[in-house]
């Protein structure tokens, strides 16, 4: 199967990035002032013949050699150590908090996806017209807008103006906890940071659509359409739209990890319990073994968010194979 | 070649506004100490006084009764320091490497393009985040922290460059001359490499800009400078009733980023007209 030697090869090709990510999690570890047993202790007292038995025991002792032995040998059995912040397993808090967070981000993808085709269509249809320029200039304004801002901004209009929309939390108050109405419930929720998490990203996404759109028209295989006189709406879906989609679905890829990034703030400042706000919270509560988990787990969605993208490329472009790029 | 470009770009209406606001930018921020003598960050009026009420303060007050304007021009120092700083880093590194990789090739080239690899596969605000909160928040720190991020574009564009030039006659003939590799490198092939990197300087600044201001309202700006995105982080608890203590400096990162993408756009569209001469 192609798709199958895709990701092997996608894998594969992923494990120095993910070797050398590693390294500077560890060097990163190194260089914090104090380790994790000064993390631990911090919490909950304890006399210096503990704190040697419990350097001992997280193998924080010996040279930095030995220290990185030990950082491996716990990675390789998906040990990333212990949190200081939540007395648990760094892992077990990433794992509780992520699918918040993927949830959050696949949210602002869709939303991209569908206003930004709308917008892009739009503006590429006829490049040069006045609804051109109008997309042109607000999504250059949207660029330059800071995210947080734009959150503050949107809980300030649609949540304390207006009260249409709730600013905080993933869930009312007395809220069903199941079914239906609860999905219903967190749906609404989640607009706002969805507005503002995706709005840099739509406006990187329509202006890519529309660009592609800009230079296919150009292009020979469009005269030739309507030379055969196709229908212009048909031209517009066939011989122009469809082209620009490859660079729109690579931008995809390009721009998890801005999105991931995105999701700290976004996360902080409407209160949703997610990786993003538990980035926050590790920085704020000086937990740098969590920091690093967090860093190393946006490293991975990336990595694989990255195959997805490859997969869908396969999928829309016959042209790119298994072997290629 | 610069005094012609920097003319075609100032032809285009995208290239001359941008660059009309960032030199507006930096003399508001090289006069700062000049325009406000005193310390950004002392009490000088009633907190929370409106915009437009107070001609002593007139984009109004803060929370403790700091003056706003004076906050957002100090404000400037620091943010065109270290984006101009990132991006100058990052450019210079970014040179560097792709220069090496490109010209040396072989292992050094796949070990240097692994490197670029994983860079960007990590989250370059999460990395920022990470390294300003271990080696803690100060301007040196903030400005190394965002460029380890974005160190990989300009080293992918100059490689790009100098493997197409490397085959080159002139290059060949400063080898036959008897150069040693890495003096042709970087005194005969960097210099050609030079102009798309201009352009992408600008996307540099802009998303170096909004990483600072996004660490600076989590907290991770330097304490000791007025900063826009500590300013908005600071009005956030008082912003449903004074709105105004976050919009001033919302608007002024946003028209700073919009400079810098202006100019780059500009940049690119005077590169793409002009690549005759």
């Amino acid at each position: 199967m192609r798709s199958l030697r895709l990701i092997a090869q996608r894998l594969l090709a992923a494990l120095p990035t993910l070797l050398l990510v590693s390294l500077g999690a560890f060097l990163l570890l190194e260089s914090a002032p104090g380790d994790a047993a000064d993390a631990y202790l911090a919490q909950t007292g304890g006399d210096a013949g503990f704190a040697a038995e419990l350097r001992q025991r997280l193998g924080l002792e010996g040279t930095p050699l030995d220290r990185l032995a030990a950082f491996y040998a716990g990675l390789l059995q998906g040990d990333l150590g212990t949190s200081a912040l939540f007395n648990r397993p760094v892992l077990h808090v990433i794992a509780e908090r992520l699918p918040t967070t993927l949830l959050l981000m696949a949210a602002a993808v869709s939303f991209t996806a569908l206003v930004g085709s709308a917008l892009g269509l739009l503006a590429g249809v006829r490049p040069g017209g006045w609804r051109d320029q109008a997309i042109t200039v607000a999504t250059l304004g949207l660029l330059a807008m800071p995210n947080f801002w734009l959150a503050l901004l949107l809980v300030l209009l649609f949540g304390v103006q207006l009260a249409w929309l709730p600013t905080s939390g993933l869930q009312s108050l007395g809220a069903p906890k199941t079914g239906l109405a609860a999905a219903l419930d967190m749906a609404w929720h989640l607009v706002l940071p969805t507005l503002a998490l995706g709005a840099g990203y739509l406006a990187l996404y329509t202006r890519t659509l529309r660009a592609g759109m800009a230079a296919t028209w150009r292009a020979d295989h469009v005269r030739a359409a309507r030379a055969r006189g196709l229908a212009e709406r048909r031209v517009v879906w066939r011989a122009v739209a469809r082209p620009a989609l490859l660079p729109v679905v690579v931008l995809l890829g390009q721009q998890v990890g801005t999105l991931f990034g995105g999701s700290v703030v976004t996360e902080t400042v409407f209160g949703i319990p997610g990786l993003g706000r538990l980035t926050y919270e590790a920085v704020a509560g000086r937990d740098t073994l969590l920091l690093v988990g967090v860093v190393m787990a946006g490293t991975v969605v990336v990595i694989l968010a990255n195959l997805l993208v490859d997969l869908l490329l396969v999928r829309l472009d016959p042209r790119i194979g298994a072997s290629g790029g | 070649m610069g005094s012609a470009l920097a003319f075609r770009v100032a032809r285009t209406w995208q290239g001359g506004a941008g660059a009309f606001l960032i030199l507006l930018g930096a003399l508001v921020a090289l006069a700062a100490p000049a325009l406000f003598t005193g310390d950004p960050l002392d009490v000088v009026a009633r907190p929370l006084t409106r915009p437009f009420t107070n001609p002593l303060v007139p984009l109004g007050t803060d929370r403790l009764g700091r003056d706003i304007l004076a906050g957002l021009v100090h404000g400037a120092r620091g943010t065109l320091l270290i984006a101009g700083s990132v991006a100058a880093i990052a450019l210079i590194a970014g040179a560097a490497v792709g220069t090496a990789a490109g010209y040396l090739g072989g292992i050094a080239d796949e070990v240097l393009m692994r490197i670029a690899d994983a860079t960007q596969t990590v989250p370059g605000f999460v990395l920022a985040l990470a390294l300003v909160s271990v080696a803690g928040p100060s301007q040196p720190v903030i400005v190394l922290a965002i460029a380890a991020g974005a160190w990989t574009g300009p080293a992918r564009v100059v490689r790009a460059e100098v493997l197409s030039l490397k085959e080159r006659p002139f290059v060949e003939a400063s080898r036959l001359v008897g150069r040693r590799p890495l003096a042709i490198a970087f005194q005969v092939v960097l210099p050609n490499a030079l102009t798309p990197l201009i352009a992408l300087a600008a996307v540099i600044v802009a998303a170096a800009i909004l990483s600072e201001s996004a660490l600076a309202f989590l907290g991770l700006g330097d304490p000791n400078a007025a900063s826009w995105g500590a300013m908005i982080a600071e009005g956030r608890q008082v912003m449903r009733t004074a709105p105004h203590v976050i919009i001033a400096p919302g608007l002024a990162v946003m028209a700073t980023v919009l400079a810098a993408s202006l100019t780059g756009d500009g940049l690119a569209r005077a590169l793409e007209t002009g690549s005759s001469d």
